[in-house]
């Protein structure tokens, strides 16, 4: 028993398959190609969130500046990105797993207690953008615009991104390394110099896509907690380190969260991770990931 | 729910129950304007009612029904007028700055003007409830001292708080005898645009008293106390 209105659930579906998409696309490149399960992916979208509202609040009311705010913000996350893979990330490849999830889980403490220090307890908003969209009319119900920008913003980035991989040569180099390691080392690719590149790739997916959100939402301490549970339960659908593994699992998260309180509002919360136990029973690796022998 | 049935001519089409400090609400609005609600009532407070008003503006939520904030009074002196659509049925938890008027009740308007020049923003229901408790404080002190003719002993200076009442920006407030309830009025107004403000404003407001919205005392049914206001009316 489907909605009345219907194509205000589609849309919605679709805004959220876009965010998801960006953010898991970065955590899901980030495990093909480093091996490294990224923990603080959440906590990197909450800084790039909190480095949005404030260049957002900057730019007072010019909306191009406050557009061009969300991109820088993303950029300076891959900024971020390059140190913690440079100078941290880089010594515990040769150890065990347990190492990279201290140190990452670490990173998501430090972050946290940085935002609380630089920008206080209290959430906050830069709802400028959002404002300045306004509403179109979607059958003859009101709409904000500003998820048409979000869907726009993101699908850029996802052609971009696929560009990047697909069609330059440090895309060729990031997917080589991603295949097998020593053979790339072997044909002469700095394997250390791809690592910091995809780190830094992943970090600015998912920075970005915190600047996306900020103007519907508002920038919070506990926001990374929240996406990242979200994220693993999606690459754990999709398969870890396939984009088309992130796109599919995305997809269904975000059908899921715009139509699940409409039809199936007591277990609502429940499904996506419901829908994970399934495939991660029935296919451990996730639906297009690589099969472990 | 039970209580809203004790209204007969009420029919509860949706109910929602978002996670505290949940930053998307497109779910529950898209959800709730589906089922044609002519009014909404919503406990949302602080930075989550921020985000839902900002969210549910977009999708035309506040022309499509009355929508009641049990606490928005004080949420949106936090606000731009620009974010906030006139109309929203709104109250604080006690005091509002704008009442009582200023001309009428002088300690109102001194509070307003030392806070303002101090924190360039009005007072909200936390600053008008610390001004009575400090307060409340050391006339109890006062005055269990003066009784004993000495420094009092806790007990005792609890035992000159109960019944104590004071004025306050808010107009008066006491702390009843028997229990030690704290009893005040309940305000509420339709949220405006005015140009002597930044933030938006409670307009056509209306008080109630203290002996219609206060609780009984002793051990309360909530659900028959409210039952017994829909018979009232």
């Amino acid at each position: 028993m489907l909605p009345p209105d219907l194509p205000i659930f589609l849309l919605n579906a679709l805004t959220y398959t876009c965010v998801y998409f960006l953010i898991t696309a970065g955590l899901s490149l980030i495990f093909g190609v480093l091996g490294i399960l990224n923990c603080a992916h959440g906590a990197l979208y909450m800084v790039g969130a909190y480095v949005a509202v404030t260049l957002i609040k900057l730019f007072g009311a010019n909306p191009l500046l406050q557009f061009l705010s969300m991109i820088v913000a993303g950029l300076s996350i891959g900024l971020i990105g390059i140190l913690i893979e440079r100078f941290q990330l880089r010594f515990i490849y040769q150890r065990q797993d347990t190492y990279q999830l201290l140190l990452t889980y670490g990173w998501v403490l430090v972050f946290d207690d940085l935002v609380k220090l630089l920008w206080g307890l209290y959430p906050q908003a830069a709802s400028e953008p959002y404002l300045w969209a306004g509403s179109s009319t979607i059958v003859g119900k009101p709409y904000p615009n500003y998820n048409f920008i979000m869907m726009a913003g993101s699908a850029i980035v996802a052609v971009l991104l696929f560009a990047v991989l697909f069609r330059t040569w440090i895309g060729r180099v990031i997917r080589a390394t991603s295949m097998n390691r020593e053979l790339a080392s072997g044909i002469g690719i700095n394997v250390n110099r791809t690592y910091t590149y995809t780190f830094a790739l992943g970090a600015m997916l998912v920075g970005f896509s915190g600047a996306l959100v900020i103007p519907s939402t508002a920038a919070s301490v506990g926001m990374g907690a929240d996406i990242l549970v979200e994220a693993f339960a999606i690459v754990a659908i999709g398969g870890l380190g396939s984009l088309k593994g992130a796109f599919i699992g995305s997809t269904m998260a975000g059908v899921l969260r715009s139509f699940g309180i409409a039809v199936f509002p007591e277990i609502e919360t429940a499904l996506l991770y419901l829908i994970t136990a399934g495939v991660l029973l029935i296919r451990p690796w996730g639906l297009f990931g690589k099969r472990l022998t | 729910m039970e209580v809203l049935k004790a209204f007969q001519d009420i029919e509860v089409v949706y109910e929602g129950w978002p996670p505290l400090y949940i930053k998307d609400y497109t779910p529950h609005i898209t959800a709730c304007l589906a089922a044609k609600p002519d009014v909404v009532w919503s406990t949302l407070w602080g930075g989550d009612l921020m985000t839902f008003t900002t969210q549910a503006a977009g999708y035309g939520f506040f022309k499509a029904t009355q929508f009641i904030s049990a606490v928005g009074g004080d949420t949106y002196l936090h606000m731009k007028k620009e974010e906030v659509p006139e109309g929203i049925l709104a109250g604080p938890h006690n005091y509002y700055f704008l009442y009582p008027p200023w001309d009428k009740w002088p300690l109102n308007k001194w509070f307003n003007e030392k806070y303002w020049a101090r924190y360039k923003e009005p007072p909200h229901s936390g600053s008008c409830g610390a001004y009575w408790v400090l307060h409340a404080y050391k006339a109890a002190v006062e005055k269990a001292c003066a009784i004993k003719g000495e420094w009092a002993e806790k007990e005792e200076i609890l035992a000159a708080l109960k019944g104590i009442g004071l004025d306050e920006p808010a107009g008066r407030r006491f702390l009843r005898a028997e229990d030690g309830q704290a009893v005040s009025y309940a305000l509420y107004g339709f949220t405006k645009s005015d140009p002597r403000y930044t933030f938006p404003i409670l307009d056509r407001m209306e008080i109630i008293g203290p002996e219609e919205c206060g609780p009984p005392t002793g051990p309360i049914d909530a659900v028959a106390w409210i039952r017994d206001w829909a018979k009232r009316k």
